[in-house]
């Protein structure tokens, strides 16, 4: 029974998708409710969605890669700016005290919160959706970094430095390396908000007649249940696709870190 | 005679802590270092050993005296500084650790892999060039420290306290490294150490600093031939006799 020990973690973790499937599909049913449809309904709609797509003929990977197109857009920014003032407020401590009110004042504001501003000043151009999705992935990419950077070991920048290393060897080849572990944990963390704001921000302000969110909502107003389940599970399945991908990655480009090798 | 090989003069250097108390860490500390010998430094914790290696190897500036490494004033580069912690970069192979001096002098790839080659031999790490730090053992870990340090061929070897976290057969043995490489590559060492038994095995000359602020206390050749016994009479009179001298030191 080699094999079984081998897959046993997929097994168990198949076998409770299936068993909450099959709840799913028997809860549906017997509630009966008009707003939540069965497991076959949202398939059925799934894929009539995917391959004939919706009233307008947008099919719902369109939606879908509209979406990711935007945070993409504003996650590109955010990744930039995060990485270079977090860097630099990471080895800076005067820098850092100097921003820290304003960023501890902007942080707690929900990106959300800043909908109708985006949608005022920028309409249904992409720099609105980009603008909320800046500020959803901003924070943790750059609080992760200015850890990351904080964390370095001083000892290992001391052996730099007996090497004639200069500052930007001191940075780029000491600090960063150092810091990467925590810059892709922010990114990963910031990606996961980014993707909750696109789809909030299409559903409540900026609109546009195309994205997840849009879908989903004018499913609602349809009453078109099926769909808006379809749609959210769209989003569902695309957030772990990319969570996993980060988690690859993390696997195979830290492998030198000892909680990654166990 | 010739030149010594290191001069420290008048040194001293004073800390002021976070909390805004001055330190006084070394008072007026003069001695040398001749070419190709082997100084050991031992004194009392605390009683500024590290903050004396830092400063030769340049990552401190002293707040009285000077140092002079072949004639000239110490400068980041001129001595390579070995750390009792774990000091590898854990993201970086044996190997690519090993290279990291080279890559700071910008040393051609193809010439530095070879020079890394060697170091890897030389501290007999053939067959873990490509392992991560976290997969070798503790006295491997400070025989990388040892050629990454090498590799950059300084004029001077600063140790502190190397081994410190070995055990102590493992410490005995990287001892007995420690002089093989030192006879072959003809290096000037200083070795920073609290360990008495340590002193009387490796050194040349074994200096003694007092409490803080540290001061030199003596300085005293050891003048047993190469290979040590730790267990001859000669040794252990030696130890004894270094060891009422710390004792002195603790005690006042």
């Amino acid at each position: 029974m080699n094999w079984f020990k081998r897959y046993k973690n997929s097994l168990i973790q198949l076998s409770a998708a299936v068993v909450f499937l099959i709840l799913w599909q028997l809860g549906a049913t017997v509630l009966n409710l008009v707003y939540f449809p069965s497991l076959s309904d949202t398939v059925m709609a799934f894929y009539q969605l995917v391959v004939y797509g919706d009233a307008q003929g947008n099919s719902l990977l369109t939606h879908s890669f509209i979406s990711l197109y935007r945070v993409f857009a504003g996650f590109s920014i955010a990744l930039v700016l995060a990485l270079a003032l977090g860097l630099l407020c990471g080895v800076n401590e005067a820098f850092y005290s100097m921003l820290k009110p304003l960023i501890e004042v902007i942080r707690p504001i929900p990106p959300l919160a800043w909908v109708p501003f985006a949608s005022i000043a920028f309409g249904i151009a992409i720099g609105g959706y980009a603008f909320v999705i800046f500020l959803g992935a901003f924070f943790p990419i750059f609080l992760n970094t200015v850890t990351g950077v904080k964390r370095t070991s001083s000892i290992l920048v001391d052996v730099a430095k007996t090497f004639k290393a200069d500052k930007k060897d001191v940075m780029f080849k000491v600090i960063v390396p150092s810091a990467l572990p925590e810059i892709t944990t922010g990114m990963r963390i910031g990606f996961g908000i980014a993707w909750m704001c696109i789809i909030a921000a299409e559903m409540i302000g900026v609109k546009s007649a195309l994205g997840l969110g849009f879908f989903i909502f004018s499913m609602a107003n349809l009453a078109l249940y099926a769909e808006m389940f379809a749609g959210m599970i769209m989003i569902g399945l695309i957030s772990y696709v990319i969570n996993e991908g980060f988690m690859l990655a993390e696997r195979q480009f830290f492998k030198w870190r000892v909680e990654i090798a166990k | 005679m010739s030149q010594p090989k290191v001069v420290v003069e008048n040194l001293s250097k004073t800390y002021i802590t976070k909390d805004g108390t001055q330190v006084e860490a070394l008072e007026n500390i003069t001695f040398h270092v001749n070419e190709q010998e082997l100084l050991c430094i031992i004194g009392p914790n605390g009683c500024g050993k590290t903050t004396l290696l830092r400063l030769i190897a340049g990552i401190d500036t002293p707040t009285r005296g000077r140092i002079l490494i072949d004639n000239q004033e110490t400068k980041p580069g001129r001595a390579a500084l070995i750390f009792q912690e774990f000091s590898l970069f854990p993201w970086r192979t044996v190997l690519d650790n090993i290279k990291f001096g080279l890559e700071i002098l910008n040393v051609p790839t193809q010439e530095s892999h070879k020079i890394a080659q060697n170091y890897v031999k030389l501290v007999g790490l053939e067959g873990f060039e490509q392992k991560f730090p976290h997969e070798l053992s503790e006295g491997m870990k400070q025989k990388v420290a040892i050629a990454r340090a090498l590799a950059v061929n300084p004029p001077v070897l600063l140790l502190d306290e190397p081994f410190a976290f070995l055990d102590a057969q493992t410490r005995n043995r990287m001892q007995e490294e420690l002089l093989r490489i030192w006879e072959q590559e003809k290096k000037t060492m200083i070795f920073v150490s609290h360990n008495v038994d340590e002193a009387v095995y490796l050194a040349d000359r074994i200096l003694a600093l007092t409490a803080r602020p540290g001061k030199v206390k003596t300085v005293c050749e050891v003048a047993l031939r190469r290979p040590r016994q730790r267990t001859s009479q000669p040794f252990i009179r030696k130890r004894e006799e270094m060891l009422k001298t710390l004792i002195e030191e603790l005690d006042t």
